[in-house]
């Protein structure tokens, strides 16, 4: 896919932008502050119905305004075009989404058909932060693909946290919660081995795209791996139905120590993503440098999985990501996303992109200031 | 801070106190109130005392009813062998516009949530036990398809097993007259798990 423009009103500081994209690598650049991430904030929204950054649709509104509407002409690759509109009411709290003046509802269903990478320089948390980032990544790629996933997971939660309760209760109240459980742990096992299942299943099929970027990436021999390690141990071959059985197994064996700790203490929000090189963990052996070409891969890794099963070329959104590079590092990697599809880059620094990038028709410059944009060409 | 009567502040304090009613839809619909005739806005305050005065639980079933047994549990026409669990009365009315039960309810009041403090006590459990006699054959639970509701159909299972009558719950799936190609994943993987032979 590849968005051919896009219009914004009162969205963020735009009060009324109207832009021709290219098709290959759109820079936009301009100081901190002047609206450029804006233009990503917006193209998220055109993906996922909502912001990567907000919380809320009335953050993204601007300021003194009631409301805010997203445009754009999205081609997919079959060359069919998605004329997408998004509007938000602040005065009912509505938010509507349509592709070609037909309401899509529920907004979920709108997951995976236009899919998008981002990455931000937030994202070195996926490899210098804790498990949570990690699954985090494993959630929203593998959520993009499978929409069963998105839902079991929400699921899961719910029921999480409702166990989590009943264990508190019974450390104030010292009541007896085994009957009260039952129910939650059946829960927790369906929706815990489902999720188990698929994340064991992505990380093996996933082994291969990030082999494949990371050699794409650096000249040394150096071989990356991501493994999947569960709060419990399970078999490579495992079926969902022979988790469950092992969830249920455990369930029971760490009950008094649930109990005493008030919480939730196995299952899939307990998950580990180890990543490594040559074998050695990557947070505490890598460089900053490997850290860093690391993550690419997994993205550009993530762009290839999402290609193949959204069977939809995924644009990419990248904020800001060229000042924490240096200058080779950067060079490779704008030329390999620039090969692959349709990219969006913010910067505060136009140099780079000057020797990288060949300025046209299907490369683009923008340069925004407090809001308004203006195009080079044309 | 009163920026009209203090009359009018309060019906928009109490207008507020309402599900799903923000501080300025109630003050739009304390607007329209006031602008009504006052032969309406009387029928209305009638209407809100009569509700709460007249209106009660069915002693059987729980459901609400201005009878004592409601006009369904004391009905010669229904089926007393099948009796169809629900969380709300809403669920009743649902149900009942299909003209295709036949049977008694019982309105449960809501599904176990430990989260908003709602256990087992807290529900209308006993009293269905208790009804339980050996005119029942079937239990019937449609509760709804949450993590809620589930708990609560996982959770009374397990108390009506021993019993030893014949338990079931409703199906979950595809909605009549759509295509199985445009039902989302999730819904068309609950159908398949809830598949029957035939």
């Amino acid at each position: 896919m590849y968005l051919e423009n896009i219009r914004l009103k009162n969205f963020r500081n735009h009060a009324d932008t109207s832009l021709n994209f290219g098709t290959k690598a759109n820079v936009v650049l301009g100081g901190n502050g002047e609206g450029k991430t804006n233009l990503l904030e917006a193209i998220s929204y055109i993906s996922l119905t909502k912001s990567f950054y907000a919380s809320s649709d009335t953050v993204v509104l601007k300021i003194n305004e009631q409301v805010f509407e997203i445009e754009a002409n999205v081609v997919s690759d079959g060359g069919m075009i998605n004329k997408v509109h998004i509007g938000y009411d602040s005065r009912s709290g509505e938010k509507a989404y349509s592709i070609n003046k037909r309401r899509i509802e529920p907004f979920s269903s709108i997951i995976g058909k236009f899919p998008l990478v981002f990455l931000s320089p937030e994202n070195a948390d996926i490899t210098f932060g804790g498990p949570t980032d990690r699954r985090k990544f494993l959630d929203i790629v593998i959520s993009q693909s499978n929409i069963s996933y998105f839902k079991d997971l929400s699921e899961y939660r719910k029921v999480v946290r409702h166990r989590n309760k009943i264990f508190g209760d019974a450390k104030n109240f010292r009541t007896d919660t085994s009957v009260l459980l039952e129910p939650w742990n059946d829960q927790l096992v369906k929706y815990g081995s489902r999720i188990m299942f698929k994340r064991k299943l992505f990380v093996n099929e996933f082994r291969k795209y990030i082999e494949e970027s990371y050699s794409d990436l650096v000249d040394v021999k150096e071989i990356p791996s991501i493994a999947y390690e569960p709060s419990f141990e399970i078999n490579d071959d495992d079926a969902i139905e022979r988790i469950s059985e092992k969830f249920f197994d455990i369930i029971k064996k760490k009950n008094q120590e649930e109990l005493k700790f008030g919480t939730t203490l196995i299952g899939p929000h307990r998950d580990e993503i180890n990543l490594k090189i040559n074998n050695l963990d990557l947070r505490k052996f890598a460089s900053q440098g490997q850290h860093k070409t690391f993550l690419i891969a997994l993205k550009i890794g993530e762009f290839f999985y999402l290609k193949e099963r959204c069977k939809e070329t995924p644009v990419f959104l990248l904020d800001d990501v060229f000042s924490e590079l240096d200058a080779n590092r950067a060079l490779h990697m704008l030329k390999l996303i620039e090969s692959l599809s349709q990219t969006f880059i913010t910067s505060t620094n136009p140099e780079i992109f000057d020797v990288a990038l060949n300025f046209g028709d299907t490369n683009k410059i923008f340069f925004v200031k407090s809001g308004r944009v203006e195009t080079t060409q044309n | 801070m009163l920026y009209t009567s203090e009359l009018l502040e309060t019906l928009i304090d109490e207008l507020s106190r309402l599900p799903g009613i923000g501080r300025k839809t109630a003050q739009r619909l304390a607007m329209y109130i006031m602008k009504l005739p006052r032969e309406e806005v009387v029928g209305m305050a009638k209407a809100l005392v009569n509700v709460k005065d007249k209106v009660k639980n069915c002693s059987i079933c729980s459901n609400f009813t201005e009878e004592d047994p409601c006009f369904i549990c004391s009905s010669p026409k229904r089926d007393r062998t099948t009796i169809c669990v629900v969380e709300e009365p809403n669920d009743v009315i649902a149900i009942e516009k299909t003209n295709d039960f036949f049977g008694l309810y019982h309105v449960l009041g809501g599904a176990l949530s430990p989260l908003d403090g709602i256990g087992p006590e807290d529900l209308k459990i006993k009293e269905l036990l208790q009804r339980i006699d050996d005119n029942t054959l079937e239990i019937i639970l449609a509760l709804n398809p949450n993590v809620e509701g589930e708990a609560t159909t996982l959770y009374l299972s397990r108390l009506l097993k021993p019993v030893g009558i014949k338990l079931t719950r409703i199906a979950r799936g595809i909605p009549i007259g759509s295509d199985l190609e445009f039902a989302d994943e999730a819904t068309l993987s609950r159908a398949i798990e809830g598949r029957v032979t035939i």
